[in-house]
């Protein structure tokens, strides 16, 4: 056997399943030719010991790399069965309409229990009787939220398969806002000038709520308690009014006995002593005020 | 939001687009960690119909969860991998396999040699412990450098070389069988996947010398036909 023929078989070795395994396995004439070469001969034995580790390298690399049209298959999969980003609404400005950034979403995912990593705290139970007067403090409702969110896993269960499952499905897209409300509060929290407003029933009340924003991230989320949801088409509007111009913000969505609204809204920075912000009803009444 | 101008969105304003309903941001993450999510999977189960279906899932997951995500709490790197590591190990599990972790010296048979265990323990979808790579090529392939130089100089290549190649080491098809899928000559095939090879390994030896096993390639020897 020459040189050219060993190389040969050791390169076809280098591409073939357990190519090398087999070929030096020696149990056919071209094995034991081979073999019989590589041991006179160390360039062709150095050449195996490189073609070894380069096939080694190269199979990692094209096994590990995903095909080319797996990018438009994965695109065209999200774009099918992801949530329906589509009612989400731009940055809210302050002369600009009203819109909610926690929409109810058109759910069209096989959806999967939202895992229950936010702890609870012990103002869940103060909320459970109907809130303070002088707001909500931030661990309470955040400890409302998560033993909302909770109780809502514990309700809907697993993996839903089934889409015509109503129920699971507007519970599970109940489970996704509160905990997306509590992911927007959070970088809130984390801005060094967040601010936050108690909102009471004028002339009191059992309704209470609170409003956390940042100029920094111009992101605002208000959550409440003791609301009463509105009937099918009519809805609760939160709105910021400065020197006596009121600005819608959005409206209020409800879900595990509470209501809440989250995300940007431009223009909150400069705001003065004296800026209210409130809930109303569907026909105007002041249910929730509070002021900066 | 501020986003730095002076260069591509940072992984967290992407996030935020995503969370904003941008497909832009959304194939952008995809172009800069599918891969990282596709190996992830792919060393956890030799089965690549899996690994591209944790792919789509994660980025599914990155869709439906955008605003779940927090920067200071971790890179978006580190998050895209959790997920598509317990995707694989759900897949797994739920197709009755489990990705164990096993001593290959309990796991090979009576007069099974280790490079068999190992190759039929693999094969099989199973998780081995192992000691540090080192210095050798296996460990570069922990380099970025070495991957992207790959996948460039596997982009590269002419249609037909690159196709024998992911044959053969994707798909691990003999080269009887890609001969025969192909329905190409079975000469041809050789000799395309032995140019083939050669590039890649010239490209190898260019770059990295004897690191990475390149000893200078030969020139593909006679009979070459195309």
């Amino acid at each position: 056997m020459d040189h050219a023929e060993a190389r040969e078989l050791l390169e076809l070795a280098a591409v073939e399943p357990h190519g090398f395994e087999r070929l030096m396995a020696g149990d056919t004439s071209e094995a034991a030719a081979l073999a019989g070469h590589l041991a006179g001969c160390e360039s062709c034995a150095d050449e195996m010991a490189g073609l070894r580790r380069a096939a080694g390298v190269i199979r990692e690399v094209v096994r590990t790399t995903p095909p080319a049209d797996l990018r438009e298959r994965t695109l065209a999969f999200v774009r099918e069965v992801g949530r329906d980003r589509s009612t989400l609404p731009a940055a809210v400005s302050m002369g600009g309409p009203a819109a909610g950034a926690v929409a109810a979403e058109t759910d069209r995912s096989h959806l999967e229990a939202v895992p229950g990593a936010i702890s609870t705290s012990a103002g869940a139970s103060r909320l459970a009787s109907g809130g303070s007067r002088r707001g909500i403090g931030s661990r309470a409702w955040l400890g409302a939220i998560a033993a909302t969110l909770i109780v809502s896993v514990a309700a809907t269960g697993f993996i839903v398969k089934s889409q015509s499952d109503d129920q699971a499905r507007r519970q599970t897209a109940i489970v996704d806002q509160l905990a997306r409300v509590t992911s927007w509060y959070i970088g809130i929290e984390a801005q060094p000038d967040a601010q936050r407003i108690a909102l009471a029933t004028p002339g009191g009340g059992g309704a209470s709520g609170t409003v956390e924003f940042s100029p920094t991230n111009a992101q605002l989320v208000i959550v409440a308690t003791g609301l009463v949801e509105p009937p099918a088409g009519k809805e609760l509007g939160c709105w910021i009014e400065v020197d006596g111009s009121r600005r819608s913000i959005g409206r209020m969505f409800f879900g595990g006995g509470l209501a809440y609204w989250a995300g940007p809204v431009q223009q909150l920075a400069g705001l003065r002593q004296g800026t209210r912000f409130g809930v109303s009803s569907p026909a105007g009444e002041t249910v929730l005020e509070g002021q900066l | 939001m501020t986003e730095d101008r002076s260069g591509p969105p940072n992984d967290a304003a992407l996030v935020r687009e995503v969370a904003s309903g941008s497909e832009a941001a959304l194939a952008s993450l995809y172009d800069r960690y599918a891969d990282a999510v596709y190996a992830a999977a792919s060393r956890l189960t030799s089965d690549r119909h899996v690994a591209e279906e944790v792919v789509q899932e994660t980025f599914l997951a990155l869709w439906n969860r955008a605003e779940l995500y927090n920067p200071a709490a971790g890179s978006l790197a580190a998050w895209l991998h959790a997920i598509a590591r317990n995707r694989t190990v759900d897949r797994l599990r739920a197709a009755g396999r489990r990705p164990n972790l096993v001593p290959l010296s309990s796991a090979t048979g009576e007069d099974e040699h280790d490079t068999a265990a190992l190759e039929r323990l693999v094969a099989s979808g199973q998780v081995l412990g192992g000691s540090d790579l080192g210095p050798g090529p296996e460990g570069a392939l922990e380099s970025t450098e070495l991957r992207t130089t790959l996948q460039s100089a596997l982009g590269e290549m002419s249609d037909t070389e690159r196709t024998v190649i992911v044959l053969a080491y994707r798909e691990e098809l003999s080269q009887s069988e890609i001969a025969a899928r192909l329905g190409w000559p079975l000469g041809t095939v050789k000799t395309r996947t032995r140019r083939a090879l050669f590039r890649l390994r010239e490209v190898l030896a260019s770059e990295y010398g004897e690191r990475a096993g390149a000893v200078a390639p030969e020139p593909v020897g006679r009979g070459s036909v195309e």
